[in-house]
């Protein structure tokens, strides 16, 4: 507030300033410009100036003095202007009227012009003048008609004129400088500044002092966007109705109307007939009934009744009880005694037969829709609650998406690995061959030029994008196998061709390549434009490409390709000496094991903590950059210090020791680690589900040492290892597995082992022709094989259910196999390619929708939808599964039992057997030993003939008439002027012709051979009649004689007729009829009709109850009389 | 006696659900049941006493109708009756399955 008015207070001093030099500069302008001023300052002004001016002389008036001694006055015409360079208006003027002008122009002048000369007068004078430039001035008078001019003509006249001059013109250049410079001058009230002060506000009281406090310095908080649901928000959207809508507004009335309703009171009597109240309170009955069963019917739980009661009898103290039940007895029993002797009587048995017949039916109907159907329930709740009612309908597997690369392009895939955390993504290898592949190489690519140009492509993809990869993993070379960690969701394990393991670190790829970069539309277009400019630059941060993190190091790595890779479950260690330990508590390990061409399988440990003492690279400190950018540093991964330092902490030789050859390992199979999965969803927009894995807890006899390992040769062998006690001094420790056995039961290559998830001591292998399935408990032999037609290129355990698994074939079939629902054949075969699949995998999450995916020889990995009917799971079925593999076992191992007790028994069979296959192969190897033997005498045979025709002398003499043939040959083809492409060229027609002829030989002899056809059909079409005629051999069934047959029938009628006649006669029809059977039913009739029976009825009964049984009133009996004949009639 | 009348018991008894089946005489005294004693004269009293009040309903209305079925539907069972000049026939049937 105080500021403010200060500062009012200097504008209003500024305005009053300027106020002041405005009046100072009228002071000058002598009043010209007062109408600038406000009339109050003007006459303000006046009287200034009348103050001011009055006291003060003025200046005096400088004239510039020019004559003085020496100074000439001259009058020039134009023509001696020009000649002395003095014109007015060119050379001098008004303000500069002095300039020097040349002592010998004017002397020329003189010289020329003589007494006429203007200068002639001042001859002698200039004659004087000593310098060579006299000084001239031209005086500004308008009032003369010459041009007069000063002219000095002595040394002080010229100085004083200078002087003067300078002088005149300084003093004019002041005056100018003031006429346009004011200068302040202090201030003097006119009396205005108390009215600006009026409106000034004072400070009437010291100011008052303010402290503010601010944090101080400021921290960078930059506010993060964050996604926000908008339907969640009240002011999520605003929703832009249409401009104009009409509504049609619907008046609702009330409409009150009131009604009474007054049931009129109405008053019947009825007369009950009740003799005693039944219900469930009074009637005692059922102890009663029991009595009565036990004296009427002899029933046997009657006997337990009367027993009872009978214990109850004295037992009871209370006597009144005994009584009124005594009472309640007798009335109940008495009136179940009559309902009994009622029973006995013949009518009522039949009346209560009818009852049943015409009401059975409609009870039973009734029952059985009860029993169908619930009529009555409700169907909403239910609908309601959610039962998903799954449809095993379809074996088929539904197509879903497909991924193909051009990068890819006449590859193979080699492996496709789904990862085990995020749903959808897929990892997938391609190389230049496949194990299931048999290629035939036509020329074989420079090994070197592959290794430096070829591309490696390692992809990862969505199944939401089939086209464009979401990640490119660079690999320096092929990479043969790929497996994802399954408890770490950011590894990626690659084994490549040259035996070297690759690692690549996936953290925040795939986020960074989802990232949608939000830019402005300005943003866009200047950097669509920038990139038009940019041609020539190269995109070297794209987000797709992902970099090794690690590859291993190249000399303890395996020495030929990888060819599998399986993890070891976390729960365990193998320790540098080859020991597998069970982890404690918290430590988990993060290893896995190898298998490669070379016959060996290396055991890695990535975890990062003991790379330190491998670590013999020194880190290369660079001087230029102390430190590196920022942008470098973000995602370094944890396992870059692994790159090339990585080694294996155990090796295991699949071989003899001392012996060189070892197992080429095509595929092995070990025990799974144990994971559970658990879905966390993140937020990311993308529609992928997340898990993490949980560990699940192990024991030390889970411990499993035995891998099953298949070669490239069709080999099955189970190995296990021990490890040392010590440590050998090696890099890596090494040791020779302990073969347990050896099968050379497939007839290929074995691509695929794996042990059965549920039952992991069930192993299933997958080579050549067969697949067989394997069992810790069964060695040597598997438990179960099959050959199938064609070659099996990949199997695969199903995830849902122990007995399931999938086979993929060289025929583009899919084939799934149920081993408790056959295990002959496959349950299903799908055709899913054309030509052969090269491999299978399968996504590993607990999803409701889940797929399969399947590789084909042309590089491309197709995903398919598993059926609903072969995810169901069932705890059940691990049970069964165990009991058919412990049938299994036992059948084989009883039968091998049985085999070797019965070689045991018969061994001279066995030696027979031997004899005889000895026999066969002598005769064999003697077969091969001939046939060897007429090969090489063959070749010697060939090879001695050729021979004798090297050998063969061409005597000169031959040789001259051969070379004397050929020449003449030539002279007369020279001769003739024969050309031999000419005479092919001539010949052609006649060829053509040649070819004609057969031609038409040939349809000739067709013709010739569809002779009768044709004769046929020709005479077809003549003679249509003729052929008719045969045709028409229709056999009537009216045979001639006519008149027989009308006979015979008329024959047959008359017999037929007599005999039906006496039939009849002999059985007549009688109609059956008794009068008591239609009085009865007369009666029944009646009584249906008439609607007071039931009262009479119960007159009648109670009267038979008191036992006397009066004869019925006569009049009743009339009326049923009179009734009667109405009744006969009726019936007739 | 009659073998009609247990074997259409019978019959109705072996259909699913059907817990028992009481025939009663226009006393409420049970002639023929499937139950214990207890049960069916606890039934017969009670449904004989409902049947006439039920018969008593229909024929008030209108004089010239008559009731011919009648169903007791519960939670837990359906009552089924079939009434009769002489006899009621009740089936006690499980509904929820």
């Amino acid at each position: 507030m105080s500021n403010l008015s200060s500062e009012d207070e200097d504008l209003s001093k500024t305005k009053v300033v300027q106020t002041q030099v405005s009046t100072d500069s009228s002071d000058y302008e002598e009043g010209f410009d007062s109408s600038k001023l406000s009339p109050e300052a003007k006459g303000g002004d006046k009287d200034s100036q009348m103050a001011t001016q009055q006291p003060l002389p003025r200046r005096k008036r400088f004239i510039p003095k020019y004559d003085v001694e020496g100074v000439y006055k001259v009058a020039l015409g134009e023509d001696t202007q020009i000649q002395v360079e003095m014109v007015i208006g060119t050379h001098v003027n008004a303000q500069f009227p002095w300039k020097a002008v040349s002592k010998v122009k004017i002397m020329e002048t003189i010289d020329v012009g003589g007494e006429l000369s203007e200068f002639f007068a001042l001859k002698a004078q200039i004659e004087v003048y000593p310098d060579n430039d006299i000084l001239m001035g031209y005086i500004v008078d308008e009032s003369k008609d010459v041009d007069e001019f000063y002219i000095c003509c002595t040394n002080e006249a010229r100085d004083h004129c200078k002087q003067q001059s300078d002088r005149f013109i300084k003093r004019q250049e002041k005056k100018l400088e003031k006429a346009v410079q004011k200068k302040p001058r202090p201030w003097k009230s006119l009396g205005s500044e108390i009215e600006i002060k009026e409106l000034i506000p004072i400070n009437s009281r010291p100011l008052m002092e303010m402290e503010i406090r601010v944090k101080f310095p400021k921290y960078y908080e930059p506010k993060h966007l964050k996604v926000r649901d908008t339907n969640a928000s009240r002011d999520g959207y605003i929703e832009l109705t249409p401009y104009r809508q009409k509504f049609n507004n619907v008046f609702r009335r009330r409409v009150d109307c009131g009604s009474q309703a007054a049931p009129p009171t109405m008053h019947s009597y009825a007369q009950t007939v009740l003799k005693y109240p039944q219900n469930m309170w009074t009637q005692s009955i059922a102890d009663a009934l029991g009595k009565v069963d036990d004296k009427e019917a002899g029933g046997d739980t009657g006997i337990e009744n009367v027993e009872m009661t009978e214990d109850k009898g004295p037992g009871s103290s209370d006597e009144e009880e005994e009584e009124v039940e005594g009472t309640t007895d007798e009335v109940g029993l008495q009136a179940y005694k009559n309902a009994l002797l009622r029973m006995r009587r013949p009518s009522y048995i039949k009346k209560i037969n009818n009852f049943m017949t015409t009401i059975n039916n409609e009870i039973i109907s009734m029952v059985e829709l009860n029993t169908v159907m619930d009529m009555y329930c409700n169907d909403y709740p239910k609908l309601m609650s959610e039962q998903a009612v799954d449809v095993y309908d379809t074996m088929t597997f539904e197509e879903y998406v497909c991924f193909t690369d051009v990068r890819a392009k006449d590859k193979y895939v080699s492996c496709a690995v789904f990862h085990p955390m995020w749903s959808g993504i897929v990892a997938i290898g391609y190389s230049d061959g496949s194990p299931t592949v048999i290629k035939t190489v036509s020329s074989r690519a420079d090994p070197i030029q592959r290794a430096v140009y070829g591309l490696n492509p390692v992809l990862i993809w969505s199944h939401i994008d089939s086209l464009i990869p979401k990640l490119f993993l660079e690999s320096p070379r092929e990479v043969k196998v790929l497996s994802f960690c399954p408890f770490n969701e950011n590894i990626l394990i690659g084994g490549c061709i040259n035996g070297q393991i690759i690692l690549w670190d996936l953290t925040n790829k795939l986020e960074n390549v989802e990232r949608m970069e939000v830019l402005s539309e300005k943003r866009e277009k200047y950097r669509i434009a920038m990139n038009a400019h940019m041609g020539w630059m190269k995109n070297v941060q794209d987000n797709a490409v992902v970099q090794p993190t690690a590859l291993s190091n190249l000399i303890t790595s395996h020495y030929g390709p990888i060819t599998s890779i399986n993890w070891l479950s976390p729960n365990f260690t193998v320790t540098p000496t080859g020991k597998s330990i069970f982890n404690n508590d918290k430590k988990k390990s993060l290893m896995f094991f190898s298998g490669s061409d070379d016959g060996v399988i290396l055991i890695w440990n990535l975890s990062v903590e003991n790379v330190t003492q491998f670590e013999g690279k020194k880190v290369k400190k660079s001087k230029r950059v102390p430190k590196r950018p920022s942008g470098l540093l973000v995602d370094v991964s944890d396992y870059k210090v692994l790159d090339r330092v990585l080694q294996p902490c155990y090796k295991i030789v699949l071989g003899a020791a001392g012996q060189p050859q070892t197992l080429p390992v095509q595929s092995f199979g070990m025990n799974a680690p144990v994971i559970k999965y658990i879905n966390t969803p993140r937020n990311t927009g993308t529609g992928r589900k997340y898990f993490t894995s949980e560990i699940v807890k192990q024991c030390e006899a889970d411990n499993n040492t035995i891998l099953y390992c298949g070669s490239q040769h069709g080999e099955h062998i189970r190995i296990t290892w021990e490890g040392h006690e010590f440590n050998t001094g090696e890099v890596v420790n090494s040791e020779y597995a302990d073969i347990k056995y050896s099968c050379c039961i497939h007839d290929g290559i074995i691509s695929s082992t794996q042990k059965n998830p549920f039952i992991n001591h069930i192993t299933l292998t997958v080579g050549g022709k067969i697949l067989a399935i394997w069992s810790d408990k069964l060695s040597s032999k598997p438990l179960t094989w099959k050959k199938r037609p064609y070659r099996l290129t990949a199997g695969v355990w199903s995830l849902y259910k122990p007995s399931l698994f999938f086979v993929t074939t060289s025929e583009g079939d899919l084939e799934t196999w149920d081993l408790l629902l056959r295990s002959d054949q496959p349950i299903a075969i799908q055709t899913l390619s054309g030509n052969m699949l090269t491999g299978i995998s399968l996504h590993t999450l607990p999803l409701a929708k889940n797929i399969i995916g399947v590789s084909d020889v042309n590089g491309s990995f197709r995903l398919f939808l598993d059926p609903p009917i072969f995810m169901i799971e069932n705890p059940n079925y691990t049970g069964r599964m165990e009991a058919t593999i412990i049938r299994e076992l036992k059948v084989m191992q009883s039968f091998m039992a049985w085999q070797d007790e019965w070689m045991l028994n018969n061994p001279q069979i066995l030696q027979e057997m031997r004899r005889k296959e000895g026999e066969l192969l002598a005769l064999k190897e003697d077969e091969k030993r001939r046939e060897r033997e007429e090969e090489e005498k063959r070749l010697e045979e060939e090879a001695e003939a050729r021979r004798h025709e090297k050998m063969k002398v061409v005597g000169p003499e031959e040789r001259w008439q051969k070379i004397i043939q050929r020449l003449i040959e030539r002279t007369i083809a020279v001769k003739k002027r024969i050309n031999r492409a000419e005479l092919i060229e001539q010949e052609k027609p006649l060829r053509e012709l040649e070819a004609q002829r057969l031609e038409k030989e040939r349809r000739m002899l067709e013709i010739m051979k569809k002779q009768k056809t044709i004769f046929n059909d020709t005479v077809a079409i003549l003679f249509p009649e003729a052929i008719k005629k045969e045709e028409k051999v229709k056999k009537s069934l009216l045979s001639d004689n006519k008149h027989n047959l009308k006979k015979s029938y008329l024959e047959e009628y008359t017999y037929l007729k007599n005999s039906s006649i006496a039939t009849v006669r002999e059985n007549p029809f009688q109609a059956k009829f008794s009068w008591d059977s239609t009085l009865v039913e007369g009666k029944e009739r009646r009584q249906a009709l008439n609607a007071h029976e039931d009262f009479i009825n119960l007159h009648k009964l109670r009267l038979d109850e008191e036992g006397k049984a009066p004869p019925p009133p006569p009049p009743v009996i009339v009326k049923e009389i009179e009734a009667e004949p109405s009744e006969k009639l009726d019936i007739f | 006696m009659a073998t009609e009348v247990e074997e259409t018991i019978k019959r109705i008894q072996a259909h699913k659900g059907v817990m028992g089946v009481v025939i009663v005489n226009h006393e409420g005294i049970p002639i023929k049941s499937s139950l214990d004693n207890a049960t069916s004269v606890l039934y017969s009293g009670l449904i004989s006493q409902l049947t006439e009040k039920a018969r008593n309903v229909v024929r008030e209305m209108d004089s010239t109708n008559e009731l011919t079925f009648l169903r007791v539907r519960s939670r837990r069972h359906e009552i089924l009756i079939a009434p009769d000049r002489e006899f009621i026939l009740i089936v006690i049937q499980n509904t929820s399955d």
